[in-house]
């Protein structure tokens, strides 16, 4: 296949409206926009229109970005001032030893000290040694609150949760919140089924396609889609994103694996995906 | 931008051809769109609504071009392949081709 005057233009008019820089003499490998490319060069021109349209949709955020949804977040949750400290600790089971993004993005706006004094004073107390957030919150008017950076299926947060409370790190009396930048509804859904409405978020996040689009069209997309991924060799379990998920989110350049595969499988050196898994 | 450059673009867009030859000939997409800006800033091409023409202006710089770089016969609305093109070897040179190179 390749890529028609027309299909590079409007490529070129979603990097602007996106504000993602197009560095003319930047490699294949580094480029975004020369990525993209490198991934609509194997379809079609209606199947690289899709590419684009979906594009409008996509939010890929820096650890930058993040400082104004953690505020935005934090001020959703109705009594925030009745407490007399906040524990923030990153959402992750206490039995896993790697790092995880939740570790990095805590570990951000932990250092974010400017910020958190002004809008919370001395009330932000940040750790991530479950001895001390077990005791901590065992007294009273204390609120704990779990922060990553994503929430796809909602799997990690019933996981951890789960895990948590079996542990017995957690009691059924305590005050706690689980705060994400972005949320795919769905996700979101499934954890408040378990455990009530504990998750707050910065943007709430639809389906990339089943959402935006209906009847006809969206029949045609979705069979659209699924050549597109035919063309990759989608394993099931990432077709349409983990869990069906549609998502359309990058974080930091790497796209979550709940995003449509399109966006982020590469097979072969030569076949790039416009973001990195 | 080179002369055979800007003449292939031009060509490529006037017959609605893809910008295949461009990458062949070693150029990244992130550099054909700075071409097609500049070509836009010009006034060779034009941009209406979704479409991507050239102007006026756009054919004669086409035909000054072809004279210019001797475009004759079918090459006045066609390219020569110079992305393909292999440099002379002497006759009596011994030609191996690379089987990983042919391309059909």
């Amino acid at each position: 296949m390749s890529i028609s005057v027309e299909n590079l233009t409007a490529l070129e008019e979603l990097f602007v409206k996106k504000e993602w820089e197009i560095l003319r003499d930047e490699s294949l490998f580094s480029s975004t926009f020369n990525r993209f490319c490198s991934r609509m060069d194997l379809y079609n021109s209606t199947e690289q229109q899709l590419m684009i349209e979906l594009g409008y949709n996509f939010l890929d955020l820096g650890i930058n970005d993040f400082q104004p949804y953690f505020i935005e977040a934090i001020k959703k949750i109705d009594d925030i001032n009745s407490y007399t400290s906040i524990i923030v600790a990153p959402l992750k089971k206490p039995s896993l030893r790697i790092t995880k993004s939740s570790d990095s993005i805590w570990y951000h706006i932990k250092n974010y000290s400017d910020f958190s004094y002004e809008t919370f004073g001395s009330k932000l107390y940040f750790t991530s040694d479950w001895d001390i957030i077990s005791k901590g919150i065992d007294r009273p008017k204390v609120i704990l609150i779990l922060i990553d950076d994503f929430i796809g299926t909602g799997e990690t947060v019933n996981d951890t949760l789960a895990e948590l409370y079996e542990m017995n790190f957690l009691h059924n009396t305590h005050k706690i919140r689980v705060l994400t930048f972005l949320a795919q509804e769905e996700g979101v859904a499934a954890i408040e089924k378990n455990y009530g409405s504990i998750v707050i978020y910065g943007l709430g996040l639809k389906k990339g396609l089943s959402d935006n689009y209906t009847g006809d069209i969206l029949s045609e997309k979705i069979k659209m889609m699924q050549e597109m991924e035919g063309k990759l060799k989608v394993d099931s379990e990432f077709s349409f994103g983990y869990g069906k998920s549609e998502s359309l989110v990058a974080l930091s350049k790497r796209a979550t694996n709940n995003t449509f595969p399109i966006f982020w499988l590469e097979k072969g050196k030569k076949k790039l995906a416009p973001f990195k898994r | 931008m080179q002369s055979e450059v800007k003449l292939l673009l031009l060509k490529l867009v006037r017959y609605n051809g893809n910008l295949s030859p461009l990458i062949k000939l070693g150029y990244e997409y992130s550099q054909i769109i700075h071409f097609i800006n500049l070509l836009i800033k010009d006034n060779l091409l034009l941009k209406t609504g979704n479409k991507i023409i050239v102007t006026g202006l756009g054919i004669s710089e086409i035909e000054i071009l072809n004279k210019k770089l001797e475009r004759t016969e079918s090459a006045i609305w066609i390219e020569p392949d110079i992305g393909s093109k292999v440099s002379q070897i002497d006759v009596n040179d011994v030609f191996l081709p690379d089987q990983d190179e042919l391309s059909f």
